[in-house]
């Protein structure tokens, strides 16, 4: 009964992502949020800890609001659970860690602070992954694309799959 | 019309000859061949072909399925043209396309000249489907089971210019492979056709006169040997035959030359003696020596013509042999009976040597005891006056053996082959003032055949004289004295009734004054009617019939004959020109005893009535 529910979630989830990145009608912070979601599928996580899937959230943009209304929903399995933090530190022991834009200071702060083990640092600054971030979005003519650090990747003991670096805009190794 | 029809029926003829025939059944047993294997081949490729692009066609799917589905997920359409276009290399696919879950185009790829993939993409587009000479594959872009759009692959699917270059191929491979098994079995063919060629040139040869020697050459293959050696013994032997019936028919040439001869050398003494007794006032001891000459000519042809006959018969197998036990010295003893009057006429000395003890043989005696004298009247005939002649009889492993040695003219090696055919004479025999038709040889050699004997001919040279050896089986130690079937007994003493009738008078009237010479009683008739009344009268016990007469014939007198009291028992003798075997049959059937072909011999009358008589008596 419960992995139906899961299953019909998850359905649910990505039929709303799939359309959003079908006409990229939606808002570009939409279409931000649904890639963010589909990155899970392409990265591995040592050793995933039961409970849930926990996405941290730090400030506030509209992808952060985007976020805020996933709570409660399934991902891989488990019950997404939203977090919003204050800073880099408050999102240890998370999966996903999103900066939102404006939030220089705090990527700042994450590169110089001892690295996130196990959370997948998320950002959408022009330099975002020489600030600390693994996956970091960026815009070229009007759509949305993203950039990947391998580098990052190792330092949080974190795989990303070939699949996604082959449709990544740009990969530091 | 008729010849133009011939010339070109004999045109085809020899457009169909042996050689195209069997060139024409290999070109189309090849070609036959080769065109099964062709359309085998051609529907295992077409097979082949649409199945291996469709399996190419589902490979690429496949692989642009799976590439597809990050581009699909982030919307990177750059990413998924990139990926096409490496498909795009492999020269199959002309045209792909990548569809998000929408069913819009999301990238595609198109071969430079070809149709651009749709827009959107047909819903019915699932899998593999052929249409318009294009193979198009839809594959749905799955990833954790969830569809994130449809790939789609077009090739072109050209099933006919494909048939057509492999087609291309196969006949240039079927015209080569034509070519070379021609080649090979025309080849092979001359083996088969050579022989028969040369058959028939030689048969052609042949049967044109060209070269009528001409034979079968040795042909390499066995069955063609073999019908070339029996090809060549038949012409062998025709040829021999062909010489033979040659050489028959010149001996029948010189002997109708030699019956002429011998026919006219009597005539000539009997038209004088007869110019000689129509002379009136002639002297009864001229008249006497002229009747005397026409006596001893006709008795010379009549021997003549007898012999003929009986040859034929006897040659013909139409001769019955009469066996009985007879002697060896009765044989012998006829035998010179016979001849003694030639031996003693040329002073020949006469030599027997006759086993001690005696022996006989089962044999006609009056056949081989003519066979005998034939023998020793042709040693007579052929030794110079004063020669002699020796006999001798033995028994040698069971065989009666007689041999008959002269000092005469002998005989060349050359000729002692032929010597017992028909007609063959020695040349230096011809010439002699003896004469005859060279057929003495050849009855006995048929009369000792029918007796299951053998007869041979011996001589050192001509002038060296000659020896001949009869062998007839069955000879044994005699058993008992017996005094029948001894030919030499003739039964004189027995006189009885005979009546002759025939519309040749004078005939009649000179066969009867022997008969009565014989004493017996001779009552002679001109017609059947007149014999048939005379018959009642006399009650003869010997009939001697003329067949051909006007009237009652005597094959109707011999009928009628037989129905009268008288005529039950008696002896009916047919007298004809005729001795055919149907006359004989004939005249059997007609009621007679016997048939006799005229001029009858006396002698031989005055035995059959004799022993006929002699027969009744002991009855």
């Amino acid at each position: 009964m419960r992995s139906v529910q899961r299953a019909l979630c998850t359905l649910g989830l990505m039929v709303a992502v799939t359309t959003a990145l079908a006409a990229q009608a939606f808002p570009e912070t939409g279409v931000k949020a649904a890639f963010l979601l589909r990155f899970v599928e392409y990265v591995e996580w040592p050793a995933a800890p039961q409970g849930p899937f926990v996405i941290a959230v730090l400030g506030r943009d509209g992808v952060a609001e985007h976020l805020r209304t996933l709570g409660g929903r399934a991902l891989d399995g488990r019950p997404v659970e939203i977090r919003a933090v204050t800073s880099p530190t408050g999102a240890r022991g998370a999966q996903v860690l999103y900066v939102a834009r404006g939030n220089r200071g705090d990527l700042r702060a994450l590169q110089r602070s001892e690295p996130l083990h196990g959370t997948l640092v998320i950002c959408d600054e022009e330099d975002g992954l020489e600030r600390g971030g693994i996956i970091n979005f960026r815009t070229v003519q009007g759509r949305v694309r993203f950039e990947v650090s391998l580098q990052g990747a190792r330092r949080a003991d974190l795989r990303v799959s070939a699949d996604l670096l082959s449709v990544a805009l740009r990969v530091i190794q | 019309m008729r010849s133009l029809l011939q010339k070109l029926h004999s045109r085809i003829g020899r457009a169909y000859s042996l050689r195209r025939r069997l060139t024409v059944i290999i070109a189309v047993t090849i070609l036959g061949a080769l065109l099964t294997m062709v359309v085998v081949l051609l529907y295992r490729d077409l097979s082949g072909y649409r199945d291996s692009l469709a399996e190419d066609l589902s490979t690429n799917a496949d692989i642009m399925a799976v590439l597809a589905a990050p581009s699909l997920t982030f919307d990177d359409p750059e990413t998924a043209e990139r990926n096409l276009s490496v498909i795009g290399q492999t020269d199959v696919v002309e045209a792909a396309g990548i569809y998000n879950a929408a069913g819009n185009l999301h990238a595609a790829y198109v071969r430079a000249g070809a149709g651009s993939p749709p827009r959107r993409l047909p819903d019915y587009l699932q899998g593999i489907r052929i249409e318009d000479g294009q193979m198009h594959i839809a594959r749905p872009v799955l990833r954790n089971d969830e569809q994130l759009g449809m790939v789609y692959l077009r090739a072109e699917y050209d099933l006919w210019g494909h048939v057509h270059a492999y087609l291309g191929l196969l006949m240039l491979i079927m015209l080569l492979s034509m070519a070379v098994a021609i080649g090979l079995a025309t080849r092979l063919r001359r083996r088969i056709t050579g022989p028969v060629e040369a058959f028939a040139t030689v048969a052609d040869d042949i049967v044109s006169g060209r070269n009528p020697g001409r034979r079968a050459p040795d042909m390499p293959l066995e069955e063609f040997a073999s019908i070339a050696r029996a090809f060549n013994s038949v012409l062998d032997e025709s040829a021999q035959r062909m010489e033979a019936l040659r050489e028959a028919d010149r001996r029948k040439d010189g002997f109708l030359a030699t019956l002429a001869h011998e026919l006219r050398n009597p005539l000539a003494p009997i038209r004088h003696a007869a110019r000689l007794l129509q002379h009136k006032g002639l002297e009864e001891t001229q008249a006497q020596a002229a009747r005397d000459i026409i006596s001893r000519q006709v008795a010379r042809m009549a021997l003549l013509l007898d012999d003929l006959l009986e040859v034929s018969r006897v040659t013909l197998g139409r001769v019955e042999l009469r066996r009985e036990r007879v002697t060896v010295a009765s044989l012998v003893k006829v035998a010179v009976e016979t001849s003694r009057p030639l031996i003693e006429q040329k002073h020949h000395e006469l030599t027997l040597q006759l086993p001690d003890t005696g022996l006989e043989l089962e044999v006609d005696p009056l056949r081989l005891s003519q066979a005998l004298s034939n023998l020793l009247t042709n040693a007579a005939k052929y030794t110079d006056p004063g020669g002699s002649i020796t006999l001798r009889a033995w028994c040698e492993e069971g065989d009666a053996v007689f041999s008959v040695t002269d000092t005469g003219i002998g005989l060349p090696a050359a000729a002692l082959p032929t010597v017992f055919e028909m007609f063959s004479q020695v040349d230096s025999a011809i010439d002699r003032a003896e004469g005859g038709l060279g057929i003495g040889l050849a009855l006995v050699k048929g009369l000792v055949k029918l007796h299951g004997g053998t007869v041979e001919a011996a001589s050192e040279g001509p002038g060296r004289g000659s020896t001949f050896t009869l062998r007839i089986p069955g000879c044994r130690p005699e058993t008992l004295a017996f005094p029948t079937g001894d030919p030499a007994r003739a039964a004189h003493n027995l006189r009885g009734r005979i009546l002759v009738v025939d519309d040749n008078r004078d005939a009649a009237s000179s066969l009867a004054m022997v008969l009565r010479s014989g004493g017996h009683t001779v009552v002679t008739a001109g017609s059947g009617e007149e014999g048939l009344e005379a018959g009642s009268r006399l009650q003869p016990e010997v009939v001697l019939l003329d067949i051909g007469m006007p009237g009652l014939n005597g094959y109707d007198v011999a009928r009628r004959v037989r129905y009268t009291p008288w005529g039950k028992l008696a002896l009916l003798v047919a007298l004809t020109g005729w001795g055919q075997k149907e006359d004989v049959e004939r005249a059997l059937a007609a009621g007679f005893d016997f048939h006799m072909t005229k001029p009858a011999d006396p002698d031989r009358i005055e035995r059959l009535v004799s022993e006929f008589l002699g027969s009744r008596l002991v009855q």
